[in-house]
């Protein structure tokens, strides 16, 4: 995963006055598959079809396997797309609509025919070669569209939520199916999707965007566990939020001071003692037990070094969410914290009764204001 | 044709079941018998103008014409024989090709037009198409008239030419077959890119981009994707185009000379000047048939339902 397949430099794409993408950089390696994560109107769709050749950037270059595709149709790359709504031809059959890239490079029929039957064979839709596309279910449909585009054997494909319009069960089979087959072909993907479960886990690495820029770029567990940006802390799973100011500054951690809460988080380098930090906590890091005698309220235990995270505050809410128990708690400054425990943790908890929440400094991120 | 009707019959029964009084209405009791009471009035009037004419027409083509132009009963296929005469086999040829080239002129016109029509952003759409339908408003008539005045020697064009020096001595336009054809294809452009607008706006973007990121160049998309998928409105169009056009007397009767009779203008003369109203029917009569048949070949060709006639 060393050689550069995609590179991004200064890319800016504006429809008139709105600006879609700003100055985005981003490098994709032979072999990976990047996910495109962000909200609707975030840019990144608008990035995939500036690849495909659709869009023409306003600004910047995008390098294909180290040369420029400026001025290139989407004809003339070596890229191919898995579009949000399929776009199969609905005049061809399956097999027709497999082989339209082949006949197009001018592969001979019967190797075109040979190829498109193997890559159909790949998306397990054997048999459904002459069928037409309206005759096929939307995940059969999907799966013709993913073979339209590798049989091709791109350099890069592209897709663009391509699991959008299944249900749950089948997109998350599809997910496997999509990151198998890849892995399979040793084909670069780019993948745009909303849904960041998703995103966790399919890609290598994920570049998280808003507001047609990446907030963050990384493996699933670094934008998960160390979101740069209250952003993608916001935007990636659930989590709580504190923000406050940073009061003393070690070399093991920091103590980040909320109007009612003093926090303990792990040393970042780049805060400083005095700037305004968000602190994230994810739900299933926290642990909650019914209020110990020797709790002191709201305020951190040994406030000052460092060590575990410790409040006070009252159960508001238990729900029941399958796998697990949700809990509110408001804690003592009148703020809500989502828990997430094990069923059977908060067996004994009952709603409006005092708990004590506890997690360990390393399980929270920081980042600045 | 009759299986088209059969299946636009079907269709229309589906959508009027969707409306929950006539549902009751047609599976109550007599069941559909009280909904065909809708198509009363339709078939009222098709069977007195449409269908009553036209049997009359078929009986008049079988009989005599008797020596001061009045109908005698007499059965025979004379009327019919006498049409085959090379004389009228080559006013029938000729029709059927100013028909084609009417035909292919306005498709060849009207397509880029209509898919210019479905790029325009839609504001502005309203407006081109409504510079389409505007010379609806001025009776055909006199619409072909003004190709009179822009075509005679002393019309529009010649006198422009003459003025620019370019010419010395004024074009015979007028009264050429050439004359016709411009006619012809001005009076059934809007037929044509019409039904082609429907079909052409209703083609998804995204396959052509899809054509496109397969490795498909700009025309060979048209040729895979754009035409295929547009199909029915082309088929539409040169039916809406080319029946007309085979019939057609008034612009060959104005804008054509005496070399370039139709078969409209046959029947018409047959009817109005030489008071025979037997020849003028047979060849009615024949030239439907040729239509009839000439259309189901070429509908059922393309899976063609009818319904695109529509839009």
């Amino acid at each position: 995963m060393d050689a550069i397949m995609i590179q991004l430099a200064g890319v800016t794409k504006a429809f008139g006055e709105t600006v879609a993408v700003r100055n985005l950089n981003l490098t994709v390696f032979r072999g990976e598959f990047l996910t495109l994560l962000g909200p609707s109107g975030c840019g990144k769709t608008t990035t995939l079809r500036m690849i495909a050749g659709f869009e023409k950037p306003t600004e910047g270059e995008i390098l294909l396997d180290g040369q420029p595709v400026e001025g290139l149709p989407p004809y003339r790359r070596d890229v191919n797309t898995v579009f949000q709504h399929y776009a199969l031809f609905p005049h061809m059959t399956v097999l027709e609509n497999v082989a339209f890239g082949l006949a197009m490079k001018h592969v001979p029929r019967e190797e075109a025919r040979r190829r498109a039957l193997e890559a159909l064979e790949m998306v397990q839709l054997a048999g459904f070669e002459g069928r037409r596309p309206r005759q096929l279910s939307g995940g059969q449909q999907q799966r013709v569209a993913v073979a339209r585009a590798i049989v091709n054997r791109p350099k890069v494909l592209l897709l663009d939520e391509p699991l959008g319009a299944l249900d749950l069960k089948l997109r998350k089979q599809m997910q496997v199916e999509l990151k198998h087959l890849q892995q399979r072909l040793g084909i670069t993907f780019i993948y745009v999707t909303h849904d960041q479960e998703e995103a966790l886990t399919m890609s290598d690495r994920i570049a998280v965007m808003s507001g047609g820029v990446i907030e963050q770029l990384g493996t699933s567990e670094e934008i998960y566990h160390r979101p740069r940006t209250r952003f993608v802390a916001d935007f990636i799973g659930e989590t709580n939020l504190f923000t406050g100011q940073v009061v003393a500054l070690s070399a093991s951690g920091l103590t980040v001071e909320t109007p009612a809460l003093r926090l303990t988080v792990p040393a970042t380098p780049e805060v400083s003692a005095g700037a305004l930090v968000h602190v994230s906590v994810r739900p299933e890091a926290i642990r909650v037990r019914p209020e110990d005698a020797s709790g002191s309220h709201g305020a951190l235990v040994g406030a000052g070094t460092v060590g575990s995270n410790r409040l006070s505050g009252r159960l508001l809410e238990k729900t029941f969410i399958g796998a697990a128990t949700r809990l509110v708690v408001e804690v003592d400054a009148g703020q809500l914290v989502t828990v997430q425990t094990h069923n059977g943790d908060s067996h004994s908890l009952r709603q409006g009764s005092p708990v004590t929440l506890t997690w360990e400094p390393e399980d929270s991120a920081v980042m600045v204001a | 044709m009759t299986a088209g009707v059969g299946s636009g019959l079907t269709r229309a029964r589906a959508s009027l079941r969707r409306l929950p009084f006539l549902s009751r209405l047609m599976t109550r009791g007599s069941e559909n018998g009280r909904a065909y009471l809708l198509l009363a009035p339709t078939v009222f009037w098709l069977g007195l103008f449409l269908l009553v004419p036209l049997v009359l027409v078929a009986i008049t083509s079988l009989t005599v014409r008797g020596a001061y132009g009045e109908t005698v009963y007499r059965w025979t296929l004379a009327n019919y024989a006498r049409f085959f005469e090379p004389l009228y086999v080559q006013i029938l040829w000729r029709s059927l090709v100013v028909a084609f080239w009417t035909t292919a002129i306005c498709l060849a016109v009207g397509y880029p037009f209509a898919y210019f029509l479905a790029q325009v952003p839609r504001r502005h759409r309203g407006t081109l198409l409504m510079l389409v339908i505007v010379p609806f408003w001025t009776n055909f008539l006199i619409r072909t008239y003004a190709w009179v005045v822009i075509l005679r020697t002393t019309g529009v064009i010649n006198t422009v030419l003459q003025a620019l020096g370019l010419i010395s001595e004024p074009l015979s336009l007028l009264y050429t077959p050439g004359a016709v054809l411009v006619g012809m294809v001005y009076g059934f452009l809007p037929f044509m890119v019409l039904p082609l607008y429907t079909s052409i706006e209703k083609l998804d973007h995204s396959l052509l981009e899809a054509s496109s990121d397969l490795g498909a160049p700009p025309w060979r998309t048209f040729l895979r994707v754009t035409l295929p998928m547009t199909m029915p409105g082309v088929v539409a169009g040169t039916i809406l185009v080319f029946i007309p056009a085979l019939g057609m007397f008034v612009v060959p009767d104005l804008l054509g000379g005496a070399r370039t009779m139709l078969i409209g203008n046959l029947i018409q003369n047959q009817f109005l000047t030489a008071r025979n109203w037997q020849f003028g029917s047979a060849a009615s009569i024949i030239l439907m048939a040729l239509v009839t048949v000439g259309l189901m070949a070429y509908a059922r060709s393309f899976g063609f339902e009818g319904e695109e006639l529509v839009g």
